[in-house]
C-alpha cells in the first residue's frame, strides 16, 4: 500500500486541530488533518433535528464563547489575538455579547456581565468588607503573563484564597470557572483558573449569531483555500508508529508518513495508539449530561438572563462519584438570549455534571428511563430558576457522557481533557509527537484555538 | 527592490494581519507596538510573513529590529540587497 507523505499530520478536526493546521498551512507546510467524523468541531460541533415544523441546528457544546472583545480593540485580550493569527476580521464572527448571567449558591446570588465594573459593584454590595481584596485579586489576574506559565499543578482555589478571605465569595466566583474548565474533581489548576477568570469575567461572554457553525465554517473555508492542506474526514487513526526517519500514521483506509504529529485526542489515547501503558488515574471523571429544550420560535419570553449557574449544596459539584448526574448543581444556558441576537429565544440547555461509569452500567431500558427522569428534573430546575419561561417545548433532547464518548471517542466522555497537562505540548520521548487542545492545558473554544496556534508556532514554524 | 515597494509590501502584510485597523496614518518612526498594540507574537508573525514574501531567513535575535515601520524597511532593504550580491 502506498503511503501519502506530509510535513505534518494533525489528528482531530476540533478547534485545536483546525487552528493548528491553518497556522502551518499559512506558511506553506504540507499538512493533513485526520478526523473520524464527517464534519469538523469535535466536542464543539452541531447536529440537526426536526423540532415542531422546522429543522433546527443545535450546537453540541457551546454555551457561550469566552474572551469577548469589541471591534477594533487592541491590547492583550485573547480574541483580537485569534483574529490576527488567522487573518480573520471581527465582523466575520457575528458576535452577540451576553445580556447578564447569574451565579446562585444556596441562598446567595451574584450577577455579572461583560462589564467588570458591574461585577465589582455587586461584590461591593454583597461583600463590602472584601471588596478591596477582590480588587487586589483583579489586579493580580491582569498582571499575570499566561504565555510564560509553565508550572506543575497548583491549586487555583488556594491561589484565590490567598487574596480573598471569604469562603462564600470565593465559591461564587469559582463556580463558573470550575464548570467551564476543570477536569479535576475538587479544584482547578491555577493557570486555568487565571485564564478562565480573565476569559469569563474580565473579557466576557458572547455567541456567534448563528452558533458554532459560523466559526467552524470560517476555519474550514480558509483551510480549503490552501492547496497544501488535505482535510480528511471519516478517517480514524488506528495506529501510530515512530520509525527511524518518519512517523507512520495509519487509519482503516490509508497510511501516512510525516515528520511530526500534532494530536488533539489527548494523552491517554496517544499512549494507547503507541501501544504504551496507560495509567487509569490520568482519566478525568468530569463529564456532562445536558438536556436541550427547543421552543416555538413564534412565541417569545423576555428575560435578561443569559446563563444561570446554580449550586444548592455545600459540596463541590464534581465531588460526587459514580452518580448519573450531580443533582444539586447545574448550568442553565439561554442559548439565544444574547444582545442583538436576531432570533427569538428558541433553545435552552440545562447541564449537569455526569459520570461515565454510572451511565455505562445501565442497560438500554434503564438508560432511556433515566434520561426521561432527568429531563423532568431539568424541567423542575428551569421552573425554579427561570420562572418567566412558561412555554412548552416543541422538542427535547438529552445527551449523556455515553453520547459524548460515542461521538467524540473521548474516553470517559471527558470534556476538559485528562488530568495530565503538557503546556509545552511535549509528552513523549519523541519530540515529534505534540499534544494540542485540552491536554496541552487550554480549554474552551478560544483556549483550544490558541492552543493549536501556539503549538504550531512553537513546534512547526521556523524563521530560518 | 526600492524603499517604497518594500514599504508598500510591509503595509500590505500588516493590513492582512489587522484587517479592522485603519493604517492610512501609520507613522514610520513610532513603534508598531504603541500604534497597533502589536506584541511579540505579532512581531514573530510579521517576521514569518517577511520570510515567506521576501524569501529571506531571519534570525531570532533580529526580531527586536522590527519595532517600527522604518526599522522594518531598513532591515528588509539590507537583507534583500545582501541576498542579491
Amino acid at each position: 500500500m502506498n503511503s501519502k507523505e506530509y510535513d505534518y499530520i494533525i489528528i482531530g478536526a476540533g478547534f485545536s486541530g483546525l487552528s493548528c493546521a491553518l497556522r502551518l498551512a499559512m506558511f506553506d507546510h504540507k499538512v493533513a488533518i485526520l478526523e473520524s467524523h464527517s464534519i469538523p468541531g469535535g466536542l464543539n460541533s452541531y447536529y440537526k433535528r426536526k423540532a415542531g415544523k422546522e429543522i433546527i441546528r443545535i450546537d453540541t457544546g457551546l454555551h457561550a464563547l469566552t474572551n469577548y472583545s469589541v471591534k477594533g480593540e487592541l491590547g492583550t485580550k485573547l480574541f483580537p489575538q485569534i483574529l490576527k493569527q488567522f487573518r480573520f476580521s471581527y465582523d466575520q464572527f457575528n458576535l452577540c455579547p451576553q445580556i447578564k448571567s447569574k451565579i446562585i449558591l444556596q441562598d446567595q446570588m451574584i450577577e455579572f456581565s461583560n462589564d467588570i465594573n458591574f461585577l465589582s459593584q455587586n461584590v461591593k454590595n454583597l461583600f463590602p468588607n472584601h471588596h478591596q481584596e477582590f480588587l487586589n485579586f483583579l489586579e493580580f489576574v491582569k498582571t499575570q503573563n499566561l504565555n510564560l506559565y509553565n508550572a506543575p499543578f497548583a491549586s487555583g482555589l488556594e491561589m484565590i484564597s490567598s487574596f480573598i478571605n471569604n469562603k462564600n465569595l470565593i465559591n461564587l466566583l469559582s463556580f463558573p470557572i470550575i464548570c467551564y474548565g476543570s477536569c479535576w474533581p475538587k479544584d482547578i489548576d491555577s493557570y486555568l483558573y487565571l485564564s478562565l477568570f480573565k476569559a469569563i469575567y474580565l473579557e466576557g461572554l458572547s455567541r456567534p449569531r448563528e452558533g458554532i457553525k459560523t466559526i467552524l465554517d470560517l476555519f474550514e473555508e480558509k483551510l480549503k483555500t490552501y492547496k497544501n492542506v488535505d482535510l480528511i474526514y471519516k478517517n480514524q487513526v488506528a495506529n501510530l508508529e515512530i520509525q527511524k526517519n518518519a512517523i507512520r500514521v495509519e487509519t482503516q483506509k490509508s497510511t501516512f508518513l510525516t515528520k511530526k504529529v500534532f494530536s488533539s485526542i489527548g494523552y491517554p489515547k496517544m499512549k494507547d495508539l503507541l501501544g504504551e501503558k496507560l495509567h487509569k488515574e490520568n482519566l478525568s471523571q468530569v463529564s456532562f449530561v445536558e438536556v436541550v429544550f427547543v421552543y416555538d420560535e413564534e412565541k417569545d419570553q423576555a428575560y435578561e438572563e443569559t446563563i444561570i449557574f446554580f449550586n444548592e449544596s455545600e459540596t463541590n459539584i464534581f465531588e460526587q462519584k459514580d452518580v448519573l448526574i450531580g443533582k444539586s448543581a447545574g448550568v442553565i444556558c439561554c442559548v439565544e438570549n444574547f444582545k442583538s441576537s436576531k432570533k427569538l429565544n428558541k433553545i435552552i440547555k440545562v447541564t449537569f455534571y455526569g459520570n461515565y461509569s454510572a451511565w455505562s452500567k445501565l442497560d438500554k431500558k434503564e438508560y432511556i428511563k433515566n434520561k426521561k427522569t432527568i429531563i423532568d428534573y431539568a424541567k423542575s430546575k428551569l421552573q425554579l430558576y427561570l420562572p418567566k419561561e412558561k412555554r412548552n417545548p416543541v422538542y427535547i433532547d438529552c445527551f449523556t457522557p455515553k453520547t459524548i464518548k460515542r461521538y467524540t471517542s473521548h474516553l470517559n466522555g471527558m470534556v476538559y481533557g485528562s488530568t495530565d497537562k503538557f503546556k509545552d505540548g511535549l509528552f513523549h520521548a519523541s519530540k515529534d509527537l505534540i499534544l494540542i487542545g485540552a491536554d496541552q492545558g487550554n480549554v474552551g473554544i478560544t483556549g483550544c484555538i490558541l492552543s493549536g496556534a501556539s503549538m504550531a508556532n512553537k513546534h512547526g514554524l521556523s524563521l530560518r | 527592490m526600492d524603499r517604497e515597494t518594500i514599504k508598500k509590501q510591509i503595509i500590505e502584510i500588516i493590513a492582512d494581519i489587522l484587517p479592522d485597523q485603519d493604517l492610512s496614518s501609520l507613522s514610520e518612526e513610532e513603534s508598531l507596538r504603541e500604534q497597533l498594540g502589536m506584541d511579540s507574537m505579532d512581531v514573530l508573525d510579521i517576521a514569518m510573513e517577511f520570510r515567506k514574501n521576501f524569501k529571506i531567513a531571519i534570525e531570532d535575535e533580529d526580531l527586536v529590529k522590527l519595532s517600527s515601520l522604518n526599522s522594518c524597511i531598513e532591515y528588509l532593504d539590507q537583507k534583500i540587497s545582501s541576498k542579491s550580491h
